[in-house]
């Protein structure tokens, strides 16, 4: 399914605009072919078996960590994207964790730990959405960007120290000049190994995309995810009245912006003119036992506009009951006297469409009761008790109805 | 003197300043076994051992106490929250907004806004109430707040038990906040017995 959202119409409007009008070259160098894969490989020098060492440690800890979130149905399904998109034989060297982080985020460490931000599993719509996100990850790995990475800070950091040795040397010999020169040096380099970085994830975009063309999958999925990310801080911008994010790309960005890589990565999939497919309705079943927990971090986050466009987003293929309860529980915590109204509605379309937890009953109990309706709260609550009797705050609401008769 | 000679002088001094500044804003005070008025005078307190407060407020009128450090143990007191202000100082509005007191809010009510204002400040995940019960703050009818929380980079399970109350329309918390290993335990019982003797002013 394709996204159409209004960044999306922008993106036309512009035509070639970033520096994504220089990657059509850069990317047909790499397309024909994926670069060839070393089954079971291991580090090669000291730098790289240090790094994997690293990791290796840090992955004993981490997989114990209760950040983790442990639902092995769903990382199976995970992996089991992941081995649809860059095939059965790479996806092996990796191992799935799931995080419980609100971000929009994955990464991948050099010896094979590929984490995935709940958050980011609550905003992509299906399954070459994720496929998109899991092949950059891979790109990373696959390419060794991390060991690449921290050779070229370690370059850079040496660099700076010897530029401030010679800085100081000329400083003696001829003045401030030589600090004003160092200075500059400084941050030509710093601005290097930004920019590097910048590449790096350039570099994986265009070969997750190459990954996409060759899966299963289309790879016009992979600008859907930018642009709806575009949207969601577009929503949050004009809520909090500050001005959007991700529009541009930085010199300090280790990242391309948004807009940048939905642009190259549109371009590449009008190119590639894949056919591939998009499985939202599997990607729904698979997260959506999940929904309701991932969706109660987001809703902490005091972030209404942002929440509902990405209750929209989830539910443009239908209102199902969990969707219509998490409506109803968005508007009550924002708690102005019309959202109360909007929230009781949804919390009775949700029971009345057969959403079976007693907490639809709190919620509409609690909306009424702050509304000013006491005896349908009062009643609502009684239901909630009586279907949950042991639920964490049952004395609470048992005190709550006795206090208002 | 040439002119980045001065400029490097300038940026040593405001550096140092903001250094010293630092020491400032971050020092200690030793807590005694006494009546403590703590949270610019919204209520006072006596611990039964010694604690540390730490000068940066967490809220306009509260503070924040610990025996072993932050990680590991931590009380936290906010006092006279009006309506239309947050639990914690809201220290970015444009992209850290928090969820404010109203005055209409029932008793689970507070117990979500407090849930909303923890889990963006800490950046906490997994929020879970795990018991959600009527409660007195020193005299004053309110709920208690049992819960877990998780961090993303962090190993451990954390718990707390919060107490709240609404007290001539002013809104009083105290929070206990440790992980689950060892320290939790370590001083729930004093963080209870605070709880049950504080002084709302």
């Amino acid at each position: 399914m394709r996204y159409h959202g209004p960044t999306l119409r922008f993106l036309g409007l512009i035509g070639c605009f970033t520096s994504a009008c220089f990657l059509p070259a850069y990317a047909s160098e790499v397309r024909p072919t994926l670069p060839p894969f070393e089954h079971a490989y291991e580090p090669r020098d000291l730098d790289e078996r240090g790094l994997w060492q690293k990791w290796d440690e840090y992955e004993k800890e981490f997989a114990r960590s209760p950040a983790v979130y442990h639902a092995p149905d769903l990382v199976n399904y995970v992996k089991g994207v992941l081995c649809e998109t860059v095939g059965p034989d790479r996806c092996g060297a990796t191992r799935i964790y799931i995080v419980r982080d609100i971000s929009f985020n994955a990464s991948m460490a050099p010896n094979g730990i590929m984490s995935v931000n709940t958050g980011l599993l609550l905003r992509v719509k299906n399954e070459a959405e994720l496929a998109s996100v899991l092949g950059h990850e891979f790109a990373h790995f696959e390419q060794r960007h991390s060991l690449n990475s921290f050779k070229k800070r370690r370059r850079g950091s040496d660099l700076v120290s010897w530029m401030t040795i010679a800085a100081g040397v000329s400083i003696a010999a001829s003045g401030s000049g030589g600090y004003q020169h160092h200075r500059d040096y400084r941050t030509s380099i710093y601005g290097d190994v930004y920019r590097y970085k910048r590449d790096q994830e350039r570099e994986s975009d265009i070969l997750s995309s190459q990954y996409l063309v060759i899966s299963p999958y289309s790879s016009a999925a992979a600008a859907h995810v930018w642009l709806r990310l575009l949207d969601e801080d577009a929503e949050q911008a004009r809520e909090r009245k500050r001005s959007r994010r991700r529009q541009w790309t930085g010199w300090a960005d280790s990242h391309p912006s948004s807009f940048e890589r939905a642009d190259y990565l549109s371009r590449l999939a009008d190119e590639a003119n894949d056919e591939g497919v998009y499985k939202t309705s599997e990607y729904v079943e698979a997260i959506g036992p999940h929904l309701p927990e991932f969706f109660d971090d987001q809703l902490q986050r005091n972030d209404f506009s942002a929440t509902k466009f990405l209750l929209e987003q989830i539910a443009q293929d239908g209102w199902t009951p969990d969707l219509l309860f998490l409506q109803g529980e968005l508007y009550r915590k924002r708690g102005n006297p019309r959202d109360l109204v909007t929230a009781a509605t949804a919390y009775l379309n949700a029971i009345e469409a057969g959403y079976g937890n007693a907490n639809a009953w709190r919620g509409l109990g609690l909306s009424q009761m702050r509304s000013g309706a006491q005896a349908e709260g009062r009643q609502a609550l009684q239901t909630y008790i009586s279907m949950a009797p042991d639920a964490p705050d049952a004395s609470m609401m048992i005190m709550l109805i006795g206090e208002e008769q | 003197m040439s002119l980045s000679v001065v400029k490097v002088a300038i940026a040593a001094t405001v550096s140092f300043l903001l250094l010293s500044s630092q020491v400032v804003m971050a020092g200690w005070k030793h807590i005694k076994i006494e009546s403590n008025e703590v949270g610019k005078g919204g209520m006072t307190v006596v611990p039964l051992t010694e604690w540390n407060r730490w000068s940066r407020r967490e809220s306009k009128r509260g503070e924040s106490w610990t025996k072993n450090g932050f990680p590991l143990n931590r009380i936290d007191f906010f006092t006279q929250i009006e309506a239309g202000d947050s639990i914690y100082k809201e220290r970015s509005k444009k992209y850290q907004p928090l969820p404010k007191f109203q005055s209409d809010m029932l008793l689970p009510d507070l117990a979500e806004l407090f849930k909303a204002n923890f889990s963006i400040v800490n950046n906490a995940t997994g929020f879970e109430i795990t018991k959600l019960e009527p409660a007195k703050l020193g005299v004053a009818p309110g709920l208690k707040v049992s819960y877990t929380y998780l961090r993303p980079s962090d190993p451990l399970t954390r718990l707390g038990e919060a107490r709240m109350a609404v007290h001539n329309e002013r809104l009083y918390i105290i929070n206990y906040t440790a992980p689950q290993l060892h320290y939790f335990d370590g001083s729930i019982l004093e963080a209870r017995a605070i709880m049950d003797n504080v002084t709302l002013n």
